[in-house]
């Protein structure tokens, strides 16, 4: 299956991606049975990404049920696990892209900025909370080297 | 959210809420949690883990509301209430929240477990302790011993907590810790329960865990588990405690209430599988032992309920099968007035005998022949037969019993007091006098013990070798209760 679905891996990293991607396979759905002479590629021209209607073209080429592959593609997708981090910072793209390289199995990130852990990151994957902030460095510091552990 | 924060830290696991219905939250993650795990939401509101699926924990929240995707964490412990000397006389919650509004528990508090394990069979002990309940029926013909589990079954207001709140006055001026646990009760109801305890001046004694209908599930189901880990934590400090479970009919429900609510498969009459092992258990936890040498007990009374005498039901024969016996408010007997409405033939004690003395036994077969007989006779009148004067006399004998039976609530008679009772009666001393007569003593009888002014039999009772050793010591005292015939106006 991920063969299948390989060309929209590297565009469907973040939740707001996986948003996207069901809003277009939504709307190609709606499309599949409006007037049937034009092939669905053709219809969704304009109105998706290109990552999308090549993808859908392929599937035309190949003879694929389109419908069918389309809800597949849709429940590969929501069964990703997701993973939110606590950023101090807006990531870039790049950053997304070495973030997702770090996990073992394909996850769905979910960003959340919050200047108030001042750095580093709180991450939630798999039911586990992991708090590498600045903000909670700064105060274990605080606790153990100005007020003695109180 | 301070606490949520800390936990969060230790624990280093998340969840979050997925759904919820009532008190009963669906929690996605968490990875780690055990079975009876508190857990505490974003919002500060705690709760009890009830079941774990592969990807959903269910939790039994303690109250409060929450919100579908709040964040969830575990504290990493079981579910500990805090108990301390200071619950004396105070109402609380399965949580020892108070409820009196007299302010906070006093005391130094322990946590407990709320779900401990039954002592081993090399804790405990035989039953041998007489267990005083001062209503004279049950004192002579179902007798009770400490540690022992008996079950108050009848129909509703048929007397059963008006038994049980005279019994928690006896044992209280003994020295027996009582606990009496409302489940699912009317704030009415427990008012009168609170009334009563304070007129006979055991209230202070008392501790009363008390949940109402519209409390939270969680709170309703943990309200018995809560009464006997303060049990046991008085019996481990060397006490005797008395634990009465009003009603366990009513938590069998919330129970099956809470179980269909988990879409857990029902059983019969749509209760989950294991209702026999959640009410087994607990009471299993009661008993007599042996701690730092000392033999120590809990006695539980459970009650069920049940509807127009049917004792066959689902709950009530489960709760007969892991009881040493019970005692049967027969809805019959009620309607006729008797006061209380105990059938003691109906009624079983399966231990109580072994704390029977020689006498006792004597005197309890005595009554059973007079009532069996008189039950008889009273069929033949039925059919509308001459009975010889014989049988009148011995009619008049179960007519004569039944006026001591006949106890109001108010009324508690101490072992001394039953002994001299039926003493004169065995002995013949009412036998010339009419019914009314024999009414009006007995009160002046109560009315001396009431007062401190009744003589005590010359002789500790398990020393009393028969009937006629029993006849020969009140033939002593006689004179002094024919002086409070004279003096005592009721």
């Amino acid at each position: 299956m991920e063969n299948e679905f390989s060309i929209l891996f590297q565009n469907v990293l973040t939740k707001e991606d996986l948003i996207s991607l069901l809003a277009e396979i939504d709307l190609a759905e709606s499309l599949i049975f409006e007037e049937k002479e034009t092939p669905l590629s053709e219809k969704i021209k304009g109105k998706v990404s290109s990552d999308f209607q090549f993808f859908v073209e392929k599937l035309e080429r190949e003879g694929k049920n389109i419908k069918e592959a389309l809800e597949n593609l849709k429940k590969y997708f929501l069964s990703l696990p997701e993973v939110k981090l606590t950023l101090a910072f807006e990531p870039k793209r790049e950053f997304i892209e070495k973030v997702s390289q770090i996990f073992k199995e394909r996850v769905i990130l979910n960003f959340k900025v919050d200047p108030e852990i001042v750095g580093g990151a709180i991450l939630e994957a798999f039911g586990k909370f992991f708090d590498f902030s600045l903000r909670e460095k700064l105060k274990k510091i605080l606790k153990e080297e100005l007020y003695g552990g109180i | 959210m301070e606490e949520f924060e800390f936990y969060l830290s230790k624990t280093k696991e998340i969840g979050y809420i997925e759904s919820f219905f009532h008190s009963l939250v669906f929690v996605s993650g968490l990875p780690g949690l055990q079975p009876k795990e508190v857990v505490i939401t974003e919002s500060g509101k705690k709760g009890m883990v009830i079941g774990l699926k592969k990807e959903i924990s269910q939790v039994l929240l303690f109250g409060g509301e929450v919100k579908v995707g709040e964040r969830v964490a575990r504290t990493g412990e079981i579910l500990k209430i805090p108990v301390s000397e200071g619950l004396f006389g105070r109402i609380v919650d399965p949580l020892m929240k108070p409820l009196d509004g007299l302010g906070p528990i006093s005391g130094e508090k322990f946590l407990k477990e709320i779900e401990r394990e039954a002592p081993p069979i090399k804790e405990r002990r035989r039953i041998e302790r007489f267990f005083e309940t001062g209503v004279m029926i049950v004192d002579l013909l179902i007798p009770l011993g400490f540690g022992q589990r008996e079950l108050v079954i009848g129909d509703a207001k048929t007397g059963k907590t008006t038994f049980l709140v005279q019994t928690i006055v006896s044992q209280a001026k003994q020295g027996t810790i009582p606990i009496y646990v409302g489940i699912a009760k009317k704030d009415t109801a427990l008012k009168w329960v609170q009334e009563y305890l304070q007129r006979q001046r055991v209230f202070e004694r008392t501790i009363l865990i008390h949940t109402t209908p519209d409390d939270p599930i969680a709170l309703i189901y943990l309200a018995p588990f809560s009464g006997m880990a303060l049990a046991e934590y008085f019996r481990d400090k060397g006490n005797d405690v008395l634990i009465i479970f009003d009603d366990l009919s009513t938590h069998a429900k919330i129970y099956r209430q809470i179980s269909l609510l988990l879409k857990r498969t029902p059983g019969r009459e749509c209760y989950p599988g294991d209702i026999f092992h959640l009410h087994a258990a607990l009471l299993e936890r009661a008993g007599n032992l042996i701690k730092n040498k000392k033999e120590v007990s809990i006695t539980a009374l459970p009650v069920a309920e049940t509807l127009e005498n049917d004792i066959s039901g689902y709950i009530p024969t489960n709760l007969m099968a892991m009881t040493d016996g019970h005692i049967f408010f027969d809805i019959v007997e009620f309607r006729k007035g008797k006061r209380p409405a105990i059938n003691a033939f109906l009624s079983v004690t399966r231990v109580g005998n072994q704390t029977k003395t020689k006498v006792e036994r004597e005197i309890a077969n005595w009554i059973k022949k007079v009532l069996l007989d008189c039950k008889r006779l009273e069929e033949f009148v039925k059919l509308g037969a001459e009975l010889s004067l014989e049988n009148q006399k011995k009619i008049e004998l179960g007519r004569k019993l039944e006026i001591l039976f006949n106890q109001s609530q108010d009324k508690i008679l101490e072992r001394n007091t039953q002994l001299i009772l039926i003493g004169l009666l065995i002995s013949g001393f009412w036998d010339e006098k009419p019914l009314e007569k024999m009414k009006e003593e007995v009160e002046k009888i109560y009315f001396a013990q009431e007062k401190g002014i009744l003589p005590k039999i010359p002789e500790e009772i398990d020393k009393i070798k028969d009937l006629t050793h029993l006849n020969f010591l009140l033939k002593e005292i006689l004179p002094m209760i024919e002086k409070i015939f004279k003096i005592v106006k009721c």
